[in-house]
């Protein structure tokens, strides 16, 4: 690995989008000037010291053209889904006969029917100053989705959002904008496919406005040679609740930079995490929770699994602002090494500017409990099928929080192939 | 069932068990008690098999087999249980899943086909009623947020499903209030057959008014410095454990 930045043989085609709509003009015209003062990040840079950019910048990644997947195995029957598959729209279920207040299309349509909207939201909430994927995403077309809750719309149905990557050396950079209104509530699935050696990088940002709550479930799901670079920015208001459970699982490197901003008081943000690496995979999550308001809550609860040589890194900061007393943040992250060669980075980093808060964190990299694994066993259950029964147990914790029963059960069955008993070497 | 010839076990090169010699006969139920760090804690492990004990000299035959040679998952299965002294907490594992694991396990060595779903349901709430264990807690994960009582009586629970042959509680009785004790004892006593043994370890006499045992045995730094009857155990709650000398060359010289 060389200090010198070489140039990358990923070249971002930056051409400006003939956008319909002169407000996402603006707005990619600036991000692409912005990604080009910034370029790809570095090692040098103190958010990307621990990620090797390798897997995204050592490919001549190019547009994606159309193509079709199947996309049955993410489908969710009591959803209501909207597909895209390399950034572009192919599938809609019920999505055009939703009660009134809840709004869900693609993204280039709402810059015509939803003007007012993007103009409010859309780039307000990711900053394109200093992350490199969002100017990046934000300088393409815009491909995406936009869900809209109306003031006091509660939406049971989950929304299902689809992207799927296909091909080699493609690159799709999808856009998700999600306006919560004032006592509005849903659930929101969104789900990043990967197959084949792709890259996706995605944005996602959500408001969530007073008394508002949003349940946001995001996987990452890709091939072995695939990976994904992507952000979520969300910001919550007054008496809002923002639950977030992230699972990534797999591919070359998988790396999401979370976001919240608690800019309310009494605003909650619950965000759980999970990531699965092996071979000589890398991922990542790098969370900035932002306490601007007194008497907010945070919990934050992030597990990895590492096999072989792969490599997880969990940034977790906490800024607690000069006024935001009677704060209260949680901090947990822990990771499962299944190998001597697997390398797990947890780094809390608290700012506190208050003083009459509560923040803790905790952190663990280790192995598999001894006493737990000799309790199963002194009960009967060898040791493979102890050690499987605790990795699984371990994972699985944080998936608890996934409110669409389907995806739940789905990824745990996921877990189980991938570490239950028969996986343990 | 048990016989302990001349064991010696070491930890970390410190000398713990010094020679124990000890046979328990099927269906009977030997107190092991003892001032703190005489070693009951360590016979307990090094007879579930933790393997950081060493074994340096003496054998360990259970039912005829040497139990030393066996692996802690295989004595399980072969019929032996340790209720813990601290039970542990296994967040993410269901108390049902792992116990109908472990009874499968067991069933699976013994050649019996695997209980299904609703026949182990039905043997659950039936065990549970034996200890009193709140439902709640089947549906919990492992130990998890369970009161130190409730601990103790989900080890007899595990005890009662499993069905053991030799079963080792390890201080059981410590943590327990007045009542709880009653219960678990209750428990024991229900569990007590002809052909299952019992091997109780605990400091203090309490326990040994309700589970009435045939030996008491006093272990003293490391050695069995005097054996006999139930009395034995009232004449040390009466007396503490001074007067017994744990050497025995001392003991010799008197």
């Amino acid at each position: 690995m060389t200090t010198m930045a070489s140039t990358p043989l990923f070249q971002p085609d930056l051409t400006v989008q003939a956008h319909t709509s002169p407000i996402l003009e603006t707005l990619g015209s600036e991000a692409r000037d912005r990604f080009q003062e910034l370029g790809f990040p570095s090692r040098r840079d103190e958010d990307w010291r621990l990620t090797s950019l390798a897997p995204v910048t050592n490919s001549a990644f190019s547009k994606a053209p159309a193509a079709t997947i199947s996309t049955e195995r993410w489908s969710l029957p009591e959803a209501v889904t909207i597909t895209f598959v390399n950034d572009r729209l192919v599938d809609k279920v019920a999505v055009d006969s939703l009660p009134p207040g809840v709004t869900v299309m693609p993204l280039d349509s709402a810059a015509g029917t939803r003007p007012d909207l993007i103009e409010k939201y859309l780039g307000s909430l990711a900053s394109i100053d200093d992350q490199p994927f969002v100017a990046l995403n934000t300088a393409q077309a815009l491909e995406g989705t936009l869900i809209h809750l109306a003031p006091g719309a509660t939406f049971d149905q989950p929304i299902n959002i689809l992207y799927a990557t296909t091909g080699d050396d493609v690159v799709t950079y999808p856009r998700t904008l999600i306006v919560a209104e004032e006592g509005s509530s849903a659930t929101v699935v969104e789900t990043f496919v990967g197959d084949g050696k792709t890259l996706t990088c995605p944005v996602t940002e959500i408001a969530v406005g007073p008394k508002a709550s949003l349940s946001h479930t995001r996987l990452i799901e890709l091939s072995p040679a695939g990976s994904c670079v992507g952000s979520v920015s969300a910001a919550v208001e007054q008496h809002a609740t923002y639950r977030l459970s992230s699972v990534s699982l797999g591919g070359s490197l998988a790396r999401t930079d979370i976001r919240v901003g608690l800019n309310g008081e009494y605003a909650d943000a619950i965000l759980d995490g999970l990531t699965l690496v092996g071979g000589d995979d890398q991922g990542a999550a790098h969370v900035i929770v932002d306490h601007r308001v007194p008497n907010c809550t945070s919990t934050q609860r992030f597990r990895s699994v590492l096999d072989d040589r792969s490599k997880a890194v969990f940034t977790g900061r906490i800024i607690v602002a000069e006024d935001a007393q009677k704060t209260d943040a949680r901090q947990s992250s822990r990771s499962l090494l299944r190998s001597p060669d697997a390398v797990a980075h947890n780094n809390p980093q608290l700012e506190i500017y208050a003083d009459d808060v509560r923040c803790t964190h905790g952190s663990t990299v280790g192995q598999l409990d001894e006493e737990a694994l000799f309790y199963l066993r002194a009960r009967g259950i060898d040791r493979l099928t102890s050690q499987g029964l605790l990795t699984l147990a371990f994972a699985a914790e944080v998936l608890g929080g996934i409110p669409v029963e389907t995806v739940r059960s789905r990824l745990e069955d996921l877990l189980m192939s991938r570490l239950g008993p028969e996986t343990v070497r | 069932m048990l016989e302990l010839k001349n064991l010696h076990v070491a930890i970390g090169g410190n000398e713990i068990l010094k020679g124990i010699d000890l046979k328990i006969n099927a269906g009977e139920v030997h107190a092991i008690m003892g001032p703190n760090g005489s070693g009951k804690s360590t016979l307990a492990s090094v007879l579930a098999g933790r393997e950081e004990y060493e074994v340096t000299s003496g054998e360990v035959l259970f039912q005829g087999e040497n139990l030393l040679d066996l692996d802690a998952e295989t004595r399980a299965r072969e019929g032996l249980f340790l209720a813990f002294q601290y039970p542990v907490e296994i967040p993410g594992v269901g108390n049902t899943y792992f116990l109908r694991t472990a009874l499968n396990a067991i069933r699976e060595h013994r050649g019996q086909p695997p209980l299904d779903a609703i026949d182990f349901l039905q043997l659950v709430r039936e065990k549970a009623d034996i200890v009193k264990l709140d439902p709640a807690l089947l549906k919990r994960a492992v130990n998890e947020g369970f009161s130190g009582g409730e601990k103790k009586r989900n080890e007899i629970f595990h005890m009662a499903v499993l069905e053991p042959r030799l079963a080792i509680l390890d201080e059981t009785d410590s943590g327990l209030d007045i009542d709880a004790l009653r219960i678990v004892s209750e428990g024991v006593n229900s569990l007590r057959s002809p052909e299952r043994s019992f091997i109780v370890i605990t400091h203090y006499q309490r326990l040994l008014d309700h589970i009435i045992p045939d030996s008491v045995h006093v272990l003293k730094d490391g050695r069995i410095v005097e054996s006999g009857g139930r009395e034995l155990a009232l004449e040390l709650e009466a007396r503490g454990y001074d007067w017994l000398d744990s050497d025995p060359a001392l003991e010799a010289a008197r």
